[in-house]
């Protein structure tokens, strides 16, 4: 029985004492609210893909994907355009592209980090619109961290198609 | 036990208690010696004696609880009589089965040195180091049973605060994996369904609109070290004929 007493009490010390520290994990407050963000910059790069064995050019830099399905399907990358640019929120950016057509990227809102170290998130717009008034993509909406790539690809262009990789700057 | 019963300033003043310690005093486990120390302690310091009324209470209350849960009516009485005429002295004692309510016998298991088991009750609070070894492993396996719950407990509510409320993600099918959209007139903006279990997307497609187009979106490996796992690629057929 006093075994038991003097186990039983014990657990009671340690239950109490992690309740205290829960407790206490409850009551810390929330992140800060992260500041308002109204502008971020951004880095438009457009590559040419093609099936002509001239590789990747290297001017691209490091981008193991492009040897990854379905960037495989072309042997042959170069680099026809690197751009910055700044994004204003709900004021979309547009850039020319070498088909002539116009894709508009724009920054739609930015979520705060869920926890203490995680990074912002950005909501990016974008909408590519061909000459002659036609769309080709109406509207692609992406939730992206700094630095990470995506890429719209598809557009016929000088006998092989347009990769257009949008990145947010770090 | 009661802190009433013991003398303040009875002893000299050793290390101060650790809180173990006040719970071996608590149960009049401590060794004579040190019993004085952590006494004298109790007496003089505030916080010390609020750690051992704290303890006090709950030992009492631990104590009440399995009082309250009784015996097989008779057996208490039994033992307690045989232990008076000393009939238990180093031999097994035989308790009589007794009846529960549903009839069945119950049956206690051989006691050995009820007497001396007596005998050392009695000098409970002075000083009591003569339980056997086995009593104090399974106090300690006990104890550290407690602990490894409570603490299982702590880190799954501490988990729990960490993951925040829910929220309904767009997920990639999977590397490499294809979603195609149907080409419709008017399409609406698509959300991509979420699938468990796979790699972290490093760009959530939140919505997308393909128009009249044939459109997929691809998770590509990076097969990089860095935060995203994977590259997401929205690739559209031209002249609405399918993927190039």
């Amino acid at each position: 029985m006093k075994s038991s007493a003097s186990a039983l009490t014990a657990a009671l010390v340690f239950a109490f004492g992690l309740g205290a520290s829960v407790a206490v994990a409850q009551d810390q407050p929330p992140p800060a609210p992260a500041e308002a963000v109204e502008a971020v910059g951004a880095e438009v790069v457009i590559l040419h893909a093609k099936n002509d064995g001239s590789g990747i050019d290297p001017k691209i830099g490091k981008m193991p994907e492009l040897q990854k399905p379905p960037f495989s399907s072309y042997n042959s990358y170069k680099l026809l355009e690197r751009a910055k640019l700044g994004l204003v929120k709900a004021k979309p950016t547009t850039t020319k592209l070498p088909n002539s057509s116009v894709l508009m990227v724009s920054l739609k809102k930015v979520d705060p980090p869920k926890k203490k170290d995680d990074p912002k998130r950005f909501v990016i717009s974008a909408s590519i619109q061909e000459p002659g008034g036609t769309t080709f993509l109406p509207l692609l909406e992406v939730n992206a961290k700094a630095g990470e790539n995506f890429f719209v690809a598809g557009q016929k262009h000088d006998g092989g198609i347009l990769v257009i990789g949008v990145k947010i700057a770090p | 036990m009661s802190i009433k019963n013991r003398k303040p300033g009875a002893g000299e003043l050793g290390p101060p208690p650790t809180d173990m310690e006040l719970m071996l005093y608590v149960d009049g486990e401590l060794d004579a010696a040190r019993h004085r120390e952590v006494e004298a302690h109790v007496s003089r310091d505030a916080r010390c004696r609020a750690k051992v009324a704290g303890l006090d209470m709950a030992a009492g209350m631990v104590r009440e609880s399995a009082l309250s849960m009784g015996v097989p009516g008779g057996m208490a009485d039994e033992v307690m009589s045989r232990i008076e005429r000393g009939e238990a002295d180093g031999l097994p004692v035989e308790v009589p089965p007794a009846k529960s309510e549903n009839g069945a016998a119950v049956r206690p298991l051989s006691v050995t040195g009820l007497s001396r088991g007596a005998e050392a009750s009695q000098k409970r609070g002075v000083a009591s180091f003569e339980s056997k070894p086995a009593n104090d492993n399974s106090r300690w396996i006990f104890a550290l049973a407690a602990l490894a719950t409570a603490a299982a407990a702590a880190m799954m509510i501490w988990g729990k605060l960490e993951a925040g409320p829910p929220r309904a993600t767009l997920t990639p099918p999977g590397p490499a994996d294809t979603g195609a959209a149907p080409p419709s007139a008017a399409p609406e903006p698509i959300a991509v369904a979420a699938a468990e279990g796979e790699a972290t997307p490093g760009v959530e497609v939140a919505a997308v609109d393909f128009g009249a187009r044939m459109g997929t979106i691809f998770y590509v490996p990076t097969g990089s070290t860095n935060s995203s796992l994977t590259t997401t690629v929205v690739w559209l057929s031209d002249k609405g004929t399918g993927g190039e």
